[in-house]
């Protein structure tokens, strides 16, 4: 004791209260903290100080006292008691002020969403009494009558909820309001605002009446006994406010029947004439359904009208069928908890059959009065009957007649009517059918010039077609006037197009009219061709239907039928003489004086071929009309001289180059020799000759600039690469080594089951699980993945694979179409271009994008060597891969994915000779 | 017996259209009109198409397909059928051979329903006889 005093006055720097000692050398020197007795004062040391929360230390601290089997609590929590006689303290609000509401929400709104919160006790939507608008002040009770607190927090919730929440374009703004006195100041505001609006309105009102009464008053003395009509529109709008008024307080009142009048939902009289379905009253109090829960509860039903009273609601239908579904869909339903009974209720078969005839009338008669009463129906039903056939009996085609036997207006009056209407009238076209028919061997066509660049521009002719058939169809639902119109319409352009055809002036034309293009074709094909233009139309119609033409293809046969006929044989003529190879210094006399301006094109060429080509070289941009056969013509020297044929030709060439600048080259003779005896060294033609480009052979890309070099970096996609890559994309590898004794997976199980027995007989005890043979494993095709020549990974045979053999199962998640749908885009998201979705049906699809085995990247081919089949094992549906024929080692197995057809096409890239070109 | 026989007027008239007396009678009056009214219904006719041409002067360029729909209109909206029905109500349809065809034919469809069902009724009768 006191040794410890004496220390402690030794070292007694502790004056302050709050201190702890850290470290006390008395205890246990430490020789790094030295002889002095650490303090800490007021919760500073010198190391700053760091609370932990030693619960932590215990890292199983969260799941409580061991084997007490209760958590500790995350946080402390509040007990709330229910408000009842015995609480404390004034009770919890349960009505809510809302307020800012648009003027267009009614009460039955505000209702609907406020009961989501809490039974709503009581909701009064103040109106402008004037005008019986709402004012946007609501006032809204919860149902405290069950229990207090219940109604408290509904309208906390409301309040937390619906403040601020967007109603017809207005935010509500949602307060509580304890005793109503909020909303009380508020209607009271409002209504004060507007009646002083509505007086400042009536006094101007009053002030313009005045004045105009005076004028009136100056006019006649005898409108003096008027009322003064100021006063009638207060008048007027007095007594609606005051109906209105009551009208809102019958409402309020009554809660069923909600905004709704009360004419509008009470019962007819004649209800029984309805066909209509009854609830009780029993089962819907009053008090607790609503008119607007019957609506919502038959909403989905195309009832007629919902009528109530005190017998209950009536909810009448148009006809029977409707009433029957509903009655069945609805009977002993719950309605605001209440279960509904629905009791039906028919027309009576008299007044069914009555319904549609006068009423009044007597049905069932005896004998004598029912063949009077049935003689005048008759009758009646007669004059209606005639009217209608004297309407189209004899009225109609007398006005027919009456318009065909009119003298047609001469062109000249037409001409002065269309000007006059600036209408698009069609005048009557001759009928000249019978003459042109009796003079074609073929059935006559519906066709139309089209333009040409109309046609380059639909790039999917295949839809665009489509289109018009769908059109066409559509054609024969018209009415019949319009048919017929559009038969005389195409007669006409039949006519026009026979005489074409007569002029053997062979143009692009597209078949049209109702009879379709198939038809026509087929009576083309049926008789003999009667001229060479007819024989190009029909091949071209016949492409038309089939539509598989590429668009190359189509122009070059374009050409052929267009323009070629005249300019082959032109060239025919005259290309002998200008194609004659002669020695360089000796060039054609014709061509001599020309000779300079050519060569001036020829540094200028390729600019202007660019404007009209893309760089496909085979879509025009619309600038010219059709392809001509000169656009394949090389423009150097000897391309120009093949197409520069006569002075005209020459003439053209020379207004097109006029704003060219001359190029110095000294002697034109020698320049043009030079030029096409370089031509000649180069090997690309024979002397002279050849004008025409030659054809691209296999892979070929025409580059803009005229040369790959200069075009930089740019991406071939792999469709194109597949073109002129030799082993890209070549899935089936010619099979060479056909080996007859080659060993068939069935042989290779029967060796190792040969050698399993053998291993047996010998009975090695010591290796005996080492040589355990594994029969199933056996079985398993032995497959390896490695990059495909089809697309990235593929599957590949390490074996000899027999036709029918199973060679793996495709394993993948089970899951709905929903989630695969998620789950696609998902991946699409993620950058997981390719799909591993299998479909086993509608609602079942296996995904093997994460979790799977191999079989998914076996690559679709459109000559596959496997097949997919789903098979049941155990009544679970599984997705097998079968040979479809022998594969060998070593070969890629491929199935063929059956893609629905889509618009998004996915080009395929298995290479086979029948590729479909599409996945989908 | 007799006495309690009902008829449904209904019935009557469908069946007397079932029978196709009413399409029979509907062609004679319509070729009956034709004949004896047709006269001055055309004429008036043309006078409303006259009228009409003048009103809208395209009508004579139109297509006749096209126009005719559009006078069609016109003639609807004129009085020409009512007038042309009133006519034809007192002259064709009040004729007293017409209304006793009908009613005869009317009466005749009676009785034989009136005799089938007595029949059914006694198939009827009889079979519950047979049953008990």
């Amino acid at each position: 004791m006191d040794f410890n005093t004496s220390t402690r006055s030794k070292s007694q720097p502790v004056q302050r209260n709050n201190y702890k000692v850290l470290y006390d050398p008395e205890l246990g020197i430490k020789e790094n903290l030295g002889r002095k007795i650490i303090y800490r004062f007021n919760g500073v040391s010198k190391p700053p100080l760091v609370v932990r929360d030693p619960r932590l230390k215990n890292p199983i601290y969260a799941r409580g006292i061991p084997k007490s089997g209760r958590p500790f609590l995350k946080s402390l929590q509040t007990i709330n008691y229910d408000y009842n006689e015995n609480s404390l303290g004034p009770e919890p609000p349960t009505q809510v002020f809302v307020s800012n509401i648009s003027p267009l929400v009614t009460s039955e709104q505000l209702r609907y969403h406020f009961k989501s919160f809490g039974e709503v006790f009581d909701l009064d939507l103040k109106l402008n009494p004037y005008t019986g608008t709402s004012l946007g002040l609501c006032c809204i009770s919860f149902d405290k009558r069950s229990s207090i607190s219940v109604a408290a927090h509904s309208a906390k919730i409301a309040v937390q909820q619906a403040n601020g929440l967007r109603f017809s374009g207005k935010p509500l703004s949602v307060v509580l309001d304890r005793d109503g006195s909020l909303c009380e100041e508020a209607f009271k505001k409002a209504l004060n605002a507007v009646e002083k609006q509505f007086q400042e309105e009536t006094l101007q009102k009053q002030r313009f009446e005045r004045e105009d009464e005076s004028s009136r008053q100056k006019l006649s003395a005898a409108m003096n006994e008027d009322i003064p009509p100021w006063r009638q529109p207060s008048k007027n709008s007095q007594t609606l406010s005051n109906g209105d008024l009551q009208h809102s307080k019958v409402q309020n009142v009554d809660q069923k029947s909600g905004f709704l009048t009360s004419s509008e939902t009470d019962v007819p009289k004649n209800i029984n004439d309805y066909i209509y379905l009854l609830i009780d009253d029993r089962f819907v109090p009053p008090d607790r359904v609503y008119y607007t829960d019957i609506k919502h509860h038959f909403r989905k039903f195309l009832y007629e009208k919902i009528y109530m009273n005190k017998d209950g609601f009536y909810i009448t239908f148009n006809n029977y069928r409707e009433a029957s579904n509903c009655y069945r869909a609805l009977d002993r339903t719950y309605v605001q908890n209440c279960r509904i009974k629905l009791k039906f209720h028919d027309i009576p078969s008299r007044t069914k059959e009555d319904g549609k005839k006068s009423a009044v009338r007597r049905v069932v008669l005896p004998p004598e009065e029912a063949y009077a009463e049935a003689t005048s129906v008759v009758l009646r039903d007669l004059e209606a009957a005639l009217l209608r056939d004297v309407k189209s009996k004899i009225i109609g085609p007398a006005i027919f007649k009456y318009l065909h036997s009119m003298p047609k207006p001469s062109v000249k009056e037409e001409l002065q009517e269309n000007l006059l209407v600036s209408s698009t009238s069609v005048p009557d076209v001759p009928l000249k059918i019978e003459s042109t028919v009796g003079k074609l061997p073929s059935l006559p066509k519906f066709k139309k010039r089209v333009d040409s660049s109309k046609m380059n521009l639909s790039a999917g002719s295949k839809t665009k077609s489509k289109l018009q058939r769908r059109r066409r169809r559509r054609h024969e639902a018209r009415p019949l006037h319009y048919q017929l119109n559009q038969m005389y319409n195409s007669s006409a352009s039949e006519a026009e197009s026979d005489q074409e055809l007569l002029l053997s002036s062979g143009d692009e034309r597209v078949e049209r009219g109702k009879i379709g293009s198939i038809k026509s074709v087929k009576s083309d094909e049926a008789t003999p061709v009667f001229s060479d233009t007819s024989d190009e139309n029909d091949k071209f119609h016949r492409f038309r239907t089939k539509s598989k033409i590429s668009k190359k293809k189509y122009e070059k046969m374009e050409v052929d039928y267009t323009s070629s006929s005249e300019t082959e044989s032109d060239a025919s003529i005259l290309s002998p003489s200008a194609a004659i190879p002669k020695s360089g210094s000796a060039i054609k006399d014709e061509l001599i004086s020309p000779k300079k301006e050519i060569d001036e094109v020829l540094a200028l060429a390729p600019k202007w071929r660019i404007n009209e080509f893309d760089e496909t070289g085979s879509v025009y941009y619309g600038a010219l009309p059709y392809n001509y056969p000169e656009d394949d013509v090389l423009l150097d020297l000897d391309g120009l001289q093949y197409l520069v044929k006569n002075d005209e030709d020459y003439s053209y060439l020379q207004e097109a180059l006029k704003d060219e600048p001359l190029m110095d080259i000294n002697d034109p003779n020698f320049w043009a020799y030079e030029r096409k005896s370089c031509k000649f060294k180069n090997g690309d033609v024979k002397y002279g000759d050849t004008a025409i480009l030659p054809e691209p052979k296999g892979y070929f890309r025409s580059n803009t600039s005229g040369s790959a070099k200069s075009e930089g970096y740019y991406i071939i996609p792999t469709t194109e690469k597949s073109l002129y890559l030799p082993l890209r994309n070549r899935s089936t590898i010619d099979t060479i080594s056909h080996s007859t004794s080659r060993i068939t997976s069935r042989m290779n199980r029967v060796n190792n089951r040969r050698l399993a027995a053998g291993v047996e007989k010998s009975q090695l005890p010591a290796e005996a699980d080492l040589l355990r043979f594994n029969a199933l494993k056996a079985r398993k095709k032995q497959l390896h993945f490695g990059p495909s020549r089809i697309h990235t990974l593929g599957l590949f045979a390490m074996e000899n694979i027999d036709k029918n053999d199973m060679v793996i199962e495709y394993i993948g998640e089970i899951i709905r179409q929903r989630v695969a749908d998620n789950r696609e885009k998902n991946y699409v998201r993620e950058g997981i271009g390719d799909s591993y979705l299998f479909r086993i049906d509608e609602d079942v699809i296996v995904d093997a994008t994460k979790k799977g085995n191999i079989a998914r990247f076996i690559n679709h081919s459109c000559a596959p060597n496997c097949i997919a089949r789903i098979i049941r094992v155990e009544g679970k549906r599984k997705i097998v891969i079968y040979a479809d024929r022998d594969i060998m080692h070593g070969e890629e197995l491929t199935y063929d994915y059956k893609f629905p057809e889509e618009a998004d096409k996915i080009p395929c890239l298995c290479g086979a000779p029948t590729c479909r070109g599409y996945l989908n | 017996m007799d006495r309690d026989v009902t008829l449904n007027v209904d019935e009557l008239v469908s069946k007397f259209k079932k029978e196709g007396h009413f399409d029979r009678l509907r062609k004679q009056i319509l070729e009956t009109v034709n004949e004896k009214e047709s006269g001055p219904l055309l004429d008036r006719l043309k006078k409303i198409i006259d009228e009409e041409m003048v009103k809208d002067r395209t009508l004579k360029s139109k297509d006749q397909f096209r126009a005719a729909p559009l006078i069609a209109g016109a003639v609807d909206r004129s009085s020409l059928y009512e007038d042309s029905m009133e006519h034809i109500r007192s002259n064709v349809l009040s004729d007293q051979d017409l209304r006793e065809v009908i009613y005869n034919s009317l009466e005749q469809i009676g009785i034989e329903q009136i005799e089938h069902e007595d029949e059914e009724k006694l198939l009827n009768s009889k079979t519950m006889d047979g049953r008990k």
